[in-house]
């Protein structure tokens, strides 16, 4: 089974901006490949309009029902372009690219039957002999395979849990001296207030309850603040590490706002320990003492 | 009539450790305090007043004697029953209004 395409490099104009994108002209039925829209819904490739990737789309600010102009950038002759209406987003998380119709893409480029490529379904203890084959013609300029790709992309990923289990540790880390450091000043501030306090007959659970219901009223103010701008760091985090070859999904669950709100509370409780054995050694005596 | 003795201090001692120095701030110290009495303790600087006081108010523990409030020995007590002496039994001016912010204390 297989089916031919045409790839093109062209740049993406729209609203006075532009972007380099790769442009994939596929047979109208897809027996292959399947592209995926917003929801992980599949997306039916237009006869004349374009499937715009969601790098380029957000680069450009266009929507669904945009009219953007493809500029066509060959090695030789003339550039060549059309105005497309963008009829859906491609959310294609690896190798991202924009898509038209193979009628679309020689109609850009003014030509017919233009073939540039060629996806193959192979029985997987054929590979490495079609590969041979294919290497030794010399019209073939590369040969990808979806499985090593896939295997590359899992290595990457392999080494990427390396990376995000220290920036996880170093949160953890930098969370808990954050937290500390702030109820060690607070407390150390408040020392004399407290001291007066046990003086007057308050019993440590008193004045370490005065403490905990400031530190819960800090506490959820900073988890109510922390969890929306949680989420613009990771947005803004996935748009920085995204390239051409992969995107990777934002997924939020309620678990991950439970999990982040319980790991802060968790902290500042901790916190509100040191806190609590700090009024349970206070010393009366030195309170009484002459304020400096 | 003879007036009830409120509190009463046996052979008050109070010693401060500084290192390898032992300081002695009370020494054997014996004083009854009587119901509906106004004492005045007056000293030169240094003379173990504070300590007394500290005593007296249950914020300190003595290193020796006994501190009798009513048939309570203060002396012996644990850092609840101290509490409940300070809240229930005792009123206290600070020196300094120590003040906090944030409450109308």
């Amino acid at each position: 089974m297989f089916f031919s395409s045409t790839t093109l490099s062209p740049k993406v104009h729209y609203n006075g901006r532009s972007e380099d994108d790769v442009l994939q002209g596929l047979p109208s039925e897809l027996t292959l490949k399947e592209l995926i829209g917003d929801k992980e819904k599949p997306l039916r490739l237009p006869e004349d309009g374009i499937l715009i990737s969601q790098r380029t789309a957000s680069k450009l600010g266009a929507r669904v029902g945009d009219e953007v102009e493809v500029e066509t950038l060959l090695g030789l002759g003339p550039s060549r372009s059309a105005v497309l209406k963008i009829t859906g987003i491609n959310q294609q998380l690896v190798g991202s690219g924009s898509y038209v119709s193979l009628v679309q893409a020689n109609r850009i480029l003014q030509e017919s039957g233009l073939v540039s490529g060629a996806m193959l379904k192979v029985d997987p203890g054929r590979t490495k002999l079609l590969e041979e084959e294919l290497n030794e013609m010399t019209n073939v300029s590369s040969i990808s395979s979806l499985r090593k790709e896939l295997d590359n992309l899992n290595q990457n990923l392999d080494s990427m849990i390396y990376t995000v289990s220290v920036m996880i540790i170093f949160a953890v880390l930098l969370g808990f001296a954050i937290v500390y450091n702030s109820s060690v000043i607070s407390f150390a501030e408040r020392k004399r207030e407290l001291a007066s306090l046990r003086v007057l007959g308050f019993t440590t659970g008193e004045v370490s309850g005065l403490l905990l219901k400031e530190t819960l009223l800090q506490s959820l103010l900073g988890v109510a603040l922390g969890l929306p701008f949680g989420r613009f760091m990771t947005e803004w985090y996935i748009k920085a590490v995204s390239t051409d070859l992969f995107t990777m999904p934002m997924v939020f669950s309620p678990q991950t706002y439970l999990v982040s709100a319980l790991g802060g509370i968790t902290f500042i409780m901790a916190g509100h320990l040191i806190a609590v054995k700090g009024v349970k050694k206070l010393d009366l005596v030195d309170v009484l003492k002459n304020r400096d | 009539m003879a007036k009830k003795v409120l509190m009463e201090l046996k052979q008050v001692t109070r010693n401060y450790v500084m290192g390898e120095v032992t300081v002695e701030a009370l020494k054997e110290t014996s004083l009854s305090i009587f119901e509906g009495e106004l004492l005045v303790i007056l000293g030169p600087s240094g003379s173990g007043k504070s300590t007394l006081l500290n005593i007296i108010g249950g914020m300190d523990l003595p290193s020796s004697g006994q501190v009798y409030f009513g048939q309570e020995d203060l002396s012996q007590a644990g850092d609840s029953k101290l509490t409940g002496f300070r809240r229930y039994e005792l009123g206290f001016v600070f020196q300094l209004y120590n003040l906090i912010p944030e409450s109308a204390l």
